[in-house]
């Protein structure tokens, strides 16, 4: 099933998955920063693409397609998960400061979750272009298409998702050390 | 004049175009504090790029098999069920246009052949050398209470034969009671 072409197209699906799931995984992955929830919403994603197929000239087509899918979906799935998230997040920060200091061997590992948690930390708005760029490889003009945004507002909010980002890895480092 | 920071994370990107690109690049080069932001950004992006990826490939079987079972359990059936609803016939429009007409008149032939209320189906009418004219109707048996209705409204002027199937089956009905001749003859 899997292997099969669809008539007006003349990629499979196994083409597409194998070739469009990583950025698509990284992207969620990024988003979401949880491993399970981006499996869930890759499957999710392509379940759609399967839906669809036919209706794509090009494997560059859908890939663009499905970032935008798993866009939207990661996006919402991070909102609705926000109020959950803010409680558990003060419960982390005070137990944290208990914990400073004791286990040292981490400390790289810690600085890795350190960035992950501060991309968590952007903004939406922010946070999707900055995932966009850098793990998902588009153009300016590519992500002004995705987010439904100007080609000048993306190059603002990505510059402005860099400067928090820098301020709030300098506030992890102060708080690490 | 410096450009704004806006513009020198866009350069970083690749994302100015000529000649705006070159000029950035020799004002950054004398400029200490746009070389100083750019270094800044750039160490920024760094940090994101240099960032171990998630190790996707255990993710990308996890999900092929889910996606596989979803396949065999959704789709495998009802999709293809669907499919052959959904599925698209296309015509050539004179054909649909004669197809429309056709189912048209078919409907009304078979509507106007729908038996009626009259109780009247086939009549012949046949004339007699002496001058006597023979009328012949054929009526179902459901329409009988009609066709005696028919004949009472005649007031039994005429001549009537009443003719059963060949093969009746008649089943008592009610209780047995002895009627009188006349009312059989019309004379009230």
């Amino acid at each position: 099933m899997l292997h099969r072409k669809k008539k007006n197209e003349n990629f499979t699906f196994n083409e597409v998955y194998e070739s469009v799931f990583p950025v698509v995984f990284k992207i969620s992955y990024r988003i979401t920063g949880d491993r399970g929830i981006a499996e869930d919403l890759c499957h999710e994603a392509f379940i759609k693409y399967f839906e669809r197929r036919g209706s794509f000239p090009s494997i560059d087509e859908v890939k663009f397609w499905l970032i935008r899918v798993i866009r939207n979906i990661s996006l919402n799935y991070e909102k609705r998960r926000a109020r959950e998230r803010l409680a558990i997040d003060r419960y982390k920060k005070v137990a944290k400061v208990e914990d400073r200091g004791e286990d040292e061997k981490l400390l790289l590992k810690e600085m890795e979750e350190a960035i992950q948690k501060a991309l968590e930390e952007l903004p939406y708005n922010l946070r999707e272009v900055l995932v966009l760029k850098e793990y998902g490889g588009l153009s300016y003009k590519e992500i002004g298409k995705v987010v439904g945004i100007s080609e000048s507002n993306v190059k603002v909010r990505i510059f402005r998702a860099r400067e928090k980002l820098s301020r709030l890895i300098k506030e992890g480092e102060l708080y690490v050390s | 004049m410096c450009p704004d920071e806006e513009t020198l994370s866009a350069y970083l990107d690749g994302e100015v175009e000529e000649p705006f690109k070159s000029k950035i690049a020799e004002h950054v080069k004398e400029c200490v504090k746009c070389s100083a932001k750019l270094e800044s950004l750039h160490r920024i992006k760094s940090i994101l790029l240099e960032e171990n990826d998630p190790e996707y490939i255990e993710s990308m079987e996890n999900v092929k098999r889910r996606i596989q079972i979803s396949m065999v359990a959704d789709n495998y059936f009802f999709g293809r069920l669907n499919s052959f609803w959904k599925r698209k016939v296309v015509l050539p429009l004179p054909i649909a246009i004669a197809a429309i007409v056709l189912f048209f008149f078919v409907g009304v032939f078979l509507i106007s052949n729908i038996p009626g209320n009259s109780g009247i189906h086939m009549m012949r009418i046949r004339t007699e050398p002496s001058g006597v004219t023979e009328v012949q109707v054929t009526a179902p048996i459901e329409d009988l209470e009609q066709l005696l209705k028919f004949i009472d409204n005649s007031n039994f002027k005429k001549e009537v034969i009443i003719k059963l199937p060949a093969q009746s089956q008649f089943l008592m009905f009610g209780e047995p009671a002895i009627v009188k001749e006349a009312e059989f003859s019309g004379v009230r």
